[in-house]
């Protein structure tokens, strides 16, 4: 067959597979335009006479039954360049001798095909479901955001396959200008800057979970240990407080608050002395018979009240008198008036106030929801050739926004921080592959961009059949130099006006400038790499590369928090955010009722108003007892102990910002601007 | 100093998660204050006390019985002189009032004859006068 020959038949949709019997003329092509752009599936226009049967009337291309498939192939002289697609639209100038019908090499299935294929690309780093929104995950589009990928549709097969933006999958195709086949035509020539190269991407990524741990810490010790010591005198024993007004009754009990987050997890006090008294009694009697028989009958008792055991530091009241009465009862006979009886009562009441001696225990237990987010930011230049006077003028690209899922929670069974209790994702090895992730975006923003220059060149036809998006091409033309870039359309076109067959291949080259990054192994922290390996230990200095054109330096944990280590058995020094501070201890309360430090009074009564106004009442005594109990009741109150401390907070929300150092990312040399 | 363009692409702009909820400020020093306090106290007394008592009765002689006795003298020889003799009242019992009711005081043997003693009456009873 001649070079140039278009051939055109309509198929089935299940004649997948160009063959000789496909070789024939179902139609008279006038004209055709068969282009494909890069992402989109390739297309065919083409202008044909308008069909007719046998009869000579016209045929109705809508209608019912007719096959809207086709091959189209046009001889190229030694291959073909094939096309199959299916019939897209409403013809054109149906009614004109000419008709233009529009295909798409567009595949049926291209939904489950492309879902198929996003299922393949969703692997990290370059798909990382973190920083995706759960209802956007089954998003086919969304998986190429970190990949230098675009959707490539054959225009054969239908086959939906992702290709590389800078770097063909399906080979080089060479157009050295020196074998006839390597020559480009002289027209059709051309090379333009899309744009100037993104010099630098700057991102920032929030990363968050809410830290939980739950579990208890015994504070015995650091209560017991920093309660004020009493006066020397009374030393108490040890893991013991005092206080006069704090009593076991008052002391924390399981499950009451003890701060944000805190609870009493278990408590017990017990007061070693207790405020128990024992009442002793006693009576005597005796009876002298005279030698009369007259009798003198005597009587005695007492009554003694006192404590079981009294506390050490407790305050001592001087006893009061409420009673002492002697009477004597006069009879009278024949013989006159004489001492019948005599009664004497005698009561003195001391009185104590106790002070309170407790031995405690408090175990606080924790339930932690505590909001952690880490900032990541990246800032990634590209080494590209400059294309303005002055490097500093380079574009650059900020990418706001990213977001993490919640990484405490499970995505499909796992969690993506592991231990909820962590205090750092980012330095994990999940943690660095989101890094990873994060640098796979901004690389991608770059490459991308760095393929600035763009050569349309007229290959000649025996050459087109080798063409498709999923190549390099590599030019040598006197008039631009060398280039290889990325083939990223094609235009393949007959003009029925005059016959001649147009070609064009658009080419996009990067302007990077080659170069690979090295890794660095870093200095260890911890021990020589060899005895644990170098995922076990943090590094200094470590360059882990992404790829040969990229590497970053994992960063050590670092957080911005209140320094609590979940992992670890924790102390009371770990979680007391406020030391404890004792408001009216023990000496103090004892200075406040005895000394008159408040009421300036003598046994705990105040002189001017209280002793002398009772020692001259009526019941002086039982007056001046019960007001020095009230008074001691009253001064108590003004000076009641209160203890006060503060646990971290296990609701508290904390953000530690990270800035990833990353080296700078190598691009391929497509073409070499600098070099024009 | 450069003309940096910076631009902001609307990159797939809904496929990120729902931002977190906004920070809470940092937090406040006087927020989650654990507190221990409470409880009482009371001055506990302790008495001492004692009681002393005595009583008596006093009896007094209302009637008394009493036997009549006569003495004689001996001389030194031994011999008894009737002439010369003694006469005396031997208790034999007393009654008292107590508190107003009788009461009987002691009971006494009642006195023997003898040679130089002569019982001359016996029982005889007096009224302590008023």
């Amino acid at each position: 067959m001649p070079a140039g020959e278009p051939y055109f038949a309509w198929i089935d949709a299940s004649e997948t597979t160009f063959g000789s019997e496909h070789m024939r003329w179902d139609e008279s092509v006038f004209s055709f335009t068969c282009e494909q752009g890069e992402g989109d599936p390739a297309s065919l226009t083409v202008v044909v006479r308008r069909p007719r049967n046998v009869s000579g009337d016209p045929i109705g291309l809508l209608g019912p039954g007719r096959k809207i498939w086709c091959w189209f192939a046009l001889d190229c002289g030694g291959a073909l360049f094939k096309f199959r697609g299916r019939l897209v639209g409403v013809p054109t100038s149906i009614f004109e001798e000419l008709v233009t019908l529009e295909f798409i090499a567009r595949p049926f299935d291209v939904v489950a095909q492309k879902n198929a294929l996003a299922d393949t690309l969703r692997v990290l780093p370059f798909y990382d479901e973190l920083v995706i929104d759960p209802e956007q995950r089954d998003d086919p589009e969304v998986v190429l955001e970190g990949y230098t990928k675009i959707w490539h549709y054959d225009r054969e097969t239908h086959l939906l396959t992702v290709s590389d933006e800078i770097t063909g999958e399906d080979g080089l195709v060479e157009f050295d200008g020196a074998s006839e086949a390597g020559k480009v035509l002289y027209d059709g020539l051309g090379l333009t800057l899309t744009s100037g190269p993104l010099s630098r991407v700057d991102l920032s990524a929030e990363f968050s979970w809410t830290q939980q741990a739950y579990g208890t810490v015994d504070l015995t010790k650091y209560l017991t240990a920093n309660w004020p010591k009493y006066v020397e005198a009374h030393t108490t024993a040890s893991g013991v407080i005092t206080s006069f007004t704090l009593d076991a009754g008052s002391w924390p009990k399981a499950g009451s608050g003890l701060g944000d987050g805190w609870t009493v997890g278990d408590s017990s006090a017990w007061d070693l002395f207790g405020t128990e008294t024992v009442t002793t009694q006693g009576s005597s009697e005796m009876i002298v018979n005279w030698w009369d028989g007259a009798t003198t009958n005597v009587k005695s008792s007492y009554s003694q009240t006192e404590m079981r055991m009294q506390p050490p530091g407790s305050l001592m009241y001087e006893g009061i008198v409420t009673d002492m009465t002697a009477k004597t009862t006069y009879a009278k006979d024949e013989l006159g008036s004489y001492a019948a009886s005599f009664n004497s009562t005698y009561t003195i009441v001391k009185s104590v106030l106790p002070c309170h001696h407790l031995a405690v225990t408090l175990q606080a237990a924790y339930t932690a929801e505590r909001p952690c987010t880490e900032v990541v930011s990246i800032s990634l230049v590209a080494d590209v050739q400059h294309i303005l006077t002055d490097p500093e003028d380079g574009e650059a690209l900020r990418l706001d926004g990213i977001k993490s899922v919640n990484l405490s929670e499970a995505i499909d069974g796992t969690v993506p921080i592991g231990d909820p209790r962590r205090r750092s994702y980012i330095a994990t090895e999940r943690g660095n592959q989101s890094i990873e992730h994060l640098i796979s975006l901004a690389r991608t923003h770059l490459l991308k961009r760095s393929r600035v220059v763009e050569i349309s060149f007229a290959p000649k036809l025996e050459r087109m059949p080798e063409i498709t998006l999923r190549k390099n091409a590599f030019i040598i033309e006197p008039r631009i130099g060398e280039a290889t870039g990325k083939v990223i359309g094609y235009t393949l076109a007959l003009d029925g006006a005059d016959g001649r067959i147009n070609c064009e291949v658009r080419i996009g080259c990067a302007i990077g400038r080659a170069g690979s990054q090295i890794a660095a192994g870093g200095e260890p922290l911890y021990c020589s790499v060899d005895y644990t390996g170098a995922d076990y230990q943090q590094f200094t200095g470590r360059i882990v590369l992404f790829d040969s054109s990229v590497g970053y330096a994992p960063p050590n944990a670092d957080p911005d928090d209140d320094g609590l280590n979940f992992m670890a058995p924790m102390r009371a020094e770990d979680v007391i955010d406020q030391p404890l501070v004792v408001e009216n201890p023990a000496a103090d309360q004892y200075n406040a009722a005895f000394m008159g430090s408040y009421t300036g009074g003598w046994q705990g009564m105040n002189l001017m108003n209280d002793f002398a106004a009772l020692f001259y009442g009526p019941n002086y005594g039982g007056d001046m007892l019960a007001e020095r109990s009230r008074n001691a009741s009253d001064v108590l109150k003004t000076v009641e102990t209160k203890a006060t401390f503060k646990l971290k907070s296990m609701t508290r929300e904390f953000t530690t910002p990270y800035d990833i150092q990353v080296t700078d990312v190598k691009i391929p040399t497509g073409y070499n601007l600098e070099a024009v | 100093m450069g003309f940096e363009t910076v631009v902001r692409p609307a990159v797939f702009p809904n496929i990120r998660p729902a931002p977190a909820r906004a920070l809470r400020i940092e937090d406040a020093p006087d927020k989650g204050i654990a507190v221990i306090t409470g409880g009482s106290n009371s001055v506990i007394d302790l008495p001492y006390s004692e009681q002393h008592s005595w009583s008596r009765s006093r009896m007094v002689e209302v009637k008394r019985t009493y036997d009549k006795a006569r003495i004689y003298y001996t001389s030194p020889d031994g011999t008894l002189d009737y002439s010369q003799y003694w006469e005396f009242e031997v208790l034999r019992s007393i009654e008292f009032l107590e508190n107003g009711s009788t009461a009987f005081g002691q009971q006494y043997t009642p006195m023997q004859d003898l040679d130089n003693v002569e019982i001359i009456d016996r029982g005889l009873t007096r009224k302590a006068p008023k």
